[in-house]
């Protein structure tokens, strides 16, 4: 791992973990601006809000088990 | 040319020169001063060094009949001062506000008046300005106002306006753009946080692209 406060540059997996353990992100936030793209985004598993189906999320656990498997 | 003399500067004092020959040309330009200045002399001394030179020609004495004023906050800010005006010129500028007071006639007491409506629209799109002896320019709208000077090459510069803002303070544009959930939403949207979905088929395939094509 790269020192902290630092980005890492070897691979995706470790920006992920980065992330999560430095930036203090906790989930990625996506308003799909049209029907097409909201399919899209559900499609890798990104959660719409009940109120507001256009406003998706994906926790960040997931995207860093999605580079870990 | 002289180091550091500018074609421009040059140029108006070549006109402020000429028009001390012309009968009813000769005026006050602001910049000359600084010029005169910056080659050790002053108006009056230029004066009658043109007086020797020219001999008998008449040389007229500058007068400020066409010193430019306006009307507007940036024209103040800029340093010219209101005031100057009589009070029936005060009167129709403030009743056209629109229009740009360039000078009044020091005979009929009455301004000139051009109509400033480009101005307002692109008020700086070109503007010379003589620095003075100590590289200093006043430029309207920017009275007290913190600038970012960008040298965009060695003869070219880029001024912005600029906001200090303490670091502590700094917001991400997310924060002007707060999401607000509903009760069930929230629940719903820390529950998927504490116990976060695997992540689907077709996002392992993604990332497995990813990593094949990226490392």
């Amino acid at each position: 791992m790269p020192p902290p406060g630092e980005p890492p540059t070897d691979s995706r997996r470790t920006m992920a973990e980065w992330v999560i353990e430095t930036l203090g992100a906790f989930a990625v936030d996506v308003w799909a601006i049209y029907d097409e793209a909201r399919a899209f985004y559900e499609k890798y598993g990104f959660a719409t809000l009940e109120d507001n189906p256009s406003h998706l999320y994906l926790p960040m656990k997931t995207v860093e088990a999605m580079f870990r498997s | 040319m002289l180091e550091g003399f500018s074609l421009g500067s040059c140029l108006l004092l070549v006109d402020y020169t000429g028009r001390l020959c012309r009968q009813g040309k000769a005026r006050q330009i602001r910049e000359v001063a600084s010029i005169l200045e910056r080659l050790g002399t002053s108006a009056e001394v230029w004066g009658q060094r043109m007086r020797k030179l020219f001999g008998k020609t008449p040389l007229q004495t500058p007068r400020s009949s066409w010193t430019a004023y306006c009307w507007s906050d940036e024209m103040v800010s800029a340093g010219v001062q209101r005031g100057k005006l009589g009070t029936f010129a005060a009167r129709v500028v403030k009743k056209l506000p629109n229009w740009l007071l360039v000078g009044k006639s020091q005979w009929f007491r009455f301004p000139l008046l051009l109509p400033c409506r480009e101005r307002e629209e692109n008020p700086m799109s070109q503007v010379i300005r003589i620095a003075d002896s100590k590289g200093r320019i006043t430029l309207p709208g920017f009275a007290n106002a913190t600038v970012i000077i960008e040298a965009l090459s060695e003869n070219e510069y880029r001024l912005r306006k600029a906001q200090v803002i303490p670091e502590d303070e700094l917001r991400f544009s997310e924060e002007d753009m707060p999401v607000s959930l509903s009760q069930r939403d929230a629940e719903r949207f820390l529950r998927a946080l504490e116990a976060p979905p695997k992540p689907n088929a077709a996002a392992r395939r993604a990332a497995n692209r990813f990593k094949k094509d990226h490392g």
